[in-house]
C-alpha cells in the first residue's frame, strides 16, 4: 500500500525545501488525494504514446524506477513502485517522460453496494 | 454512394427482420411473422373525414365495395368486398383515384409474445418495459455479442449455456492460444482476475451471472426465467473477484478484450474509484469500434451529476448511464441519479433472474436494471444490424416513458420502454417493401444567437410508411445573457408548415464549458412523397455553440395504430414560439 502518511509529512516540511520540489509535492497531493478512493498496492497505470513499442514501456519503466507489470491492451500498462516511499517521485518520473501521456494510481472498483 | 449503400443496408437489414428468426421459433408460436388481412375488407378513410364523395363512391362502385361500420371518432369505415377481389388491387384502386384519405386491409391482430418459462410471471421487469411488444417483432440476438463485464458467468447454467458466446478462433482444451488474442482456451470469454488472463470466467460470485440472465437467458425452453433476448451470445469479461472487487487495470484489461473480440455492446454494472483517465480511454476507444456501453447509476441514493460514479458519469457518446425504478415506477431507494450524467431508468427492485449453481433469486441494484437497457439495445441491434451505437442511444431515450417520479432525476425523466423502441412490424401493404434511412450530420462549432436552423433533412417516401425523425446533439453556453432558457424542436416546411409540439423541449444552460444535451424526435405516419424537416433552436439574449448535432429519419413501412405516434413526445412547460421559415444556413454532408 502507498505509504500517504510518509507523502504527508514530507508535504509538511519547510517551504524552503519545499518550494524547489514542488512537482513532487503536487505528485504526493495527488496520490494523497487519491487516498480518498480505494487502490491498489503500489501500483499505476500509465498510457504511452502512438507507436510506443512494449520494450519501450519496459525500458522507461525502468529509467524512472519502476517495475513493469504487463500490458492492458490498447495504450495502457500496468507498472508497480517496488517501494511505496518512493511512490510520488516515481510517478512523477514517469509523468516527466515525454512517451507516456497519463499516470495515475490503480484504483479498487467494485459491485455496487 | 455510402448513401446507396447505407439504403441497400437498410433494405437488407429491413428483409432480415421481417424473417421468421429461426424455424424453432417459427414452429413455437401462432402469430403470424408476415402480416396478415381478413380477406374481403378494407379499413378507408375519406378525404375530410366525413362520407365519401363523389368520386369516392364511384371508386368503391368499382371494388364492389358496401360500408359495413363507421368509426366515428377516427373517421374511418369498414369495408367490404367480393372475397374474390384482389385486396391490393382494391386498395390500390382507391388510393390512386384520389377519393380516399387512405386505404388498407384489415390486419388480422394477435397478442403480444408470452414465454412459457415458469418463472416469467415473477418477472415484473419485463412487462413493465413492454417486452412483449418488442417481442411481437424480434426474440433472437444470437448475432449481437454483449460483453458482461463483471464477476464473470456461471458456464454450465442450464438456462445461460447455449446462448453464450462462444470464441470462433479458439479449439476448447487444446492449452493453445490459437486465436492469438494473448489468453489461452478463451472458448466464452476471459477472466483478467489473475495477471495472467485465463479462459475461465466462470462466476465465483453471483453478480454476473444474475445480470446475464436478465440480458439473455434462454427463453421460451419451459425452464427457469425468461430473458430480454430469447436466444443471445453472452461474452463473459470476468474482472472482479469473488467478493465484487477488481481494480481499473483490469476492467481495462476486459474493455480491451471485448473491444478485440468484437463485442457489440458491453455491460458494466460496477463502479467506484475515482476519475481514471486510462479507463475513459477504454471506453472512448470502445465508441470508435462502434461498441454501446451501458453502465450502472449507483446504488447510494446520490447525485452523480455533483458526485460523479464512474464509469457512469464517463463523458463519451457511447456511455448509457442507467438509474433503477421499482414496481411502481418509482425511483428505488438506493438509486443514484443524475439530471445531466444519467440518462434513464429501468427495473431494478426484486429482480428474478439466473444465479450460479442453475439457480434463481432475486437481486435488487442499478446492477439489475443496466442488463434490461443493454438487453434492449442487443435486441434492437438485431432488429436492426446496421445501427451505430449512436443509433441505438438515441432510439432507447428517444422512447422511454417519461415518468412523473423521475422528473430532474434524470436526461429523459423516463423509463425504458422495449417495445416502443422496437414496435412490432405490420406492413401496411401486403408486400415486400423498402425501408428508407437517412442521417445528417453536423459538427462544426456553429454558434446561434436567434432563431436559427440546427439541421434540416429531405427525403421522399415511395409509399405510406411510419417514419421517425430523431434530433440528437449538444451546446454549451457561449455568451451569457437573458434568462439562459432556449427551445429546440422539430417542424416541417416549406409545406405543410407545422411545428411538431411533441418534439418541442425546453433547456437551460447556465455554466460556461457545460455541455447540454439536444434530444427530441417524433413518430408520424407520412403518405408517399417529398418531405422536409428542420430541427431548430429558439434563443434569445445570450448564445449557444453547437457542439454536434445529427438528425436521423428511419422510416418503416408498418402500420401500428396510433400508439407509436406518442414516440418522443413531450408536453412544452413554457410558451410555445412560433416556427419561422427560415432557409437551412449550413452546407450539409450527408452520410
Amino acid at each position: 500500500m502507498l505509504n500517504f502518511s510518509a507523502f504527508r509529512a514530507y508535504v509538511r516540511g519547510s517551504s524552503r525545501l519545499l518550494l524547489p520540489r514542488l512537482p513532487i509535492v503536487a505528485a504526493a497531493l495527488f496520490l494523497a488525494t487519491m487516498a480518498s478512493t480505494a487502490q491498489t498496492a503500489s501500483e499505476l497505470i500509465i498510457q504511452v504514446r502512438p507507436g510506443v513499442s512494449e520494450q519501450d514501456v519496459k525500458q522507461l519503466t525502468q529509467r524512472a524506477g519502476a517495475e513493469y507489470v504487463h500490458a492492458l491492451g490498447g495504450p495502457a500498462y500496468l507498472v508497480r513502485a517496488p517501494d511505496p516511499q518512493r511512490a510520488a517521485a516515481i510517478l512523477e518520473s514517469l509523468r516527466a517522460q515525454p512517451d507516456i501521456i497519463s499516470v495515475e494510481p490503480n484504483q479498487t472498483v467494485r459491485i455496487p453496494e | 454512394m455510402s448513401k446507396l449503400l447505407h439504403l441497400a443496408a437498410m433494405t437488407i437489414g429491413a428483409i432480415i427482420f421481417i424473417a421468421p428468426a429461426s424455424a424453432q421459433q417459427a414452429a413455437d408460436f401462432q402469430a403470424p411473422t408476415q402480416p396478415e388481412c381478413v380477406p374481403g375488407e378494407l379499413l378507408v378513410k375519406h378525404r375530410g373525414g366525413g362520407s365519401a364523395n363523389a368520386a369516392g363512391v364511384n371508386a368503391l362502385q368499382q371494388i364492389g365495395g358496401q360500408t359495413v361500420q363507421r368509426f366515428d371518432f377516427i373517421g374511418v369505415e369498414l369495408i367490404r368486398i367480393p372475397t374474390d377481389r384482389s385486396l391490393t388491387e382494391a386498395v390500390s384502386t382507391l388510393n390512386t383515384a384520389g377519393a380516399v384519405e387512405y386505404a388498407e386491409c384489415n390486419y388480422r391482430q394477435f397478442a403480444v409474445k408470452s414465454p412459457n418459462d415458469p418463472q416469467y410471471p415473477q418477472q415484473w421487469g419485463f412487462p413493465k418495459i413492454n417486452a412483449p411488444t418488442a417481442w411481437d417483432r424480434q426474440t433472437d440476438a444470437r448475432n449481437v455479442v454483449v460483453a458482461v463485464i463483471d464477476t464473470g458467468v456461471s458456464l454450465n447454467h442450464p438456462d445461460l449455456i447455449s446462448n453464450l458466446w462462444r470464441n470462433p478462433g479458439e479449439i476448447p482444451g487444446n492449452n493453445i492460444d490459437d486465436d492469438g488474442n494473448g489468453v489461452v482456451d478463451d472458448v466464452f470469454g476471459a477472466n483478467f482476475v489473475p495477471a495472467t488472463a485465463t479462459g475461465n470466467p466462470d462466476d465465483d460470485n453471483r453478480h454476473g451471472t444474475h445480470v446475464s440472465g436478465t440480458i439473455g437467458a434462454m427463453t421460451n425452453n419451459g425452464t427457469g426465467v425468461a430473458g430480454t433476448n430469447w436466444t443471445a451470445s453472452i461474452m463473459a469479461a470476468k474482472f472482479l473477484d469473488a467478493s465484487g472487487s477488481g481494480t481499473t487495470a483490469n476492467a481495462i484489461r476486459a474493455i480491451n478484450y471485448a473491444i478485440r473480440m468484437k463485442a457489440d455492446i458491453m455491460n458494466n454494472s460496477w463502479g467506484g474509484g475515482g476519475f481514471s483517465q486510462a479507463l475513459l480511454d477504454a471506453i472512448r476507444a470502445a465508441n470508435q469500434a462502434g461498441i454501446l456501453f451501458v453502465a450502472a447509476a449507483g446504488n447510494i441514493g446520490s447525485d452523480d451529476d455533483a458526485n460523479p460514479f464512474y464509469p457512469c458519469s464517463y463523458d463519451s457518446p457511447n456511455v448509457i448511464c442507467v438509474m433503477a425504478t421499482d414496481q411502481n415506477d418509482n425511483r428505488a431507494s438506493f438509486s443514484s441519479f443524475g439530471k445531466k450524467s444519467v440518462h434513464l431508468a429501468a427495473p431494478g427492485v426484486g429482480i428474478l433472474s439466473t444465479l450460479p449453481g442453475g439457480n434463481y433469486g432475486q437481486l435488487s441494484g442499478t446492477s439489475m436494471a443496466t442488463p434490461h437497457v443493454s438487453g434492449a439495445a442487443a435486441l434492437l441491434k438485431a432488429a436492426h444490424p446496421t445501427w451505430t451505437a449512436s443509433d441505438l442511444k438515441q432510439q432507447l431515450l428517444a422512447t422511454v416513458d417519461k415518468l412523473p417520479s423521475l422528473q430532474g432525476l434524470s436526461v429523459t425523466e423516463g423509463r425504458l420502454n422495449l417495445g416502443r423502441a422496437l414496435p412490432p412490424l405490420t406492413a401496411c401493404l401486403p408486400e415486400p417493401s423498402q425501408a428508407a434511412y437517412e442521417e445528417v450530420y453536423f459538427t462544426a462549432n456553429k454558434q446561434f444567437s436567434g432563431n436559427d436552423n440546427v439541421l434540416g433533412v429531405t427525403f421522399s417516401l415511395p409509399r405510406k410508411m411510419y417514419v421517425t425523425i430523431v434530433a440528437n446533439g449538444s451546446v454549451q453556453l457561449a455568451k451569457a445573457g437573458g434568462n439562459n432558457t432556449f427551445f429546440t424542436g422539430l417542424y416541417s416546411a416549406p409545406s405543410p408548415n407545422v411545428m411538431y409540439t411533441g418534439s418541442l423541449r425546453r433547456g437551460t444552460v447556465s455554466t460556461q464549458g457545460s455541455f447540454v444535451p439536444l434530444t427530441t424526435s417524433f413518430t408520424q405516419v407520412l403518405g408517399p412523397g417529398n418531405y422536409s424537416y428542420y430541427w431548430k433552436l429558439w434563443i434569445s439574449g445570450f448564445t449557444l455553440q453547437l457542439d454536434s448535432a445529427n438528425l436521423t429519419v428511419h422510416a418503416v413501412p408498418c402500420s401500428m395504430g396510433g400508439a407509436i405516434l406518442a414516440i418522443g413526445a413531450s408536453a412544452a412547460d413554457g410558451p410555445i414560439p412560433e416556427p419561422s421559415t427560415t432557409t437551412l444556413s449550413q452546407e450539409l454532408q450527408v452520410k
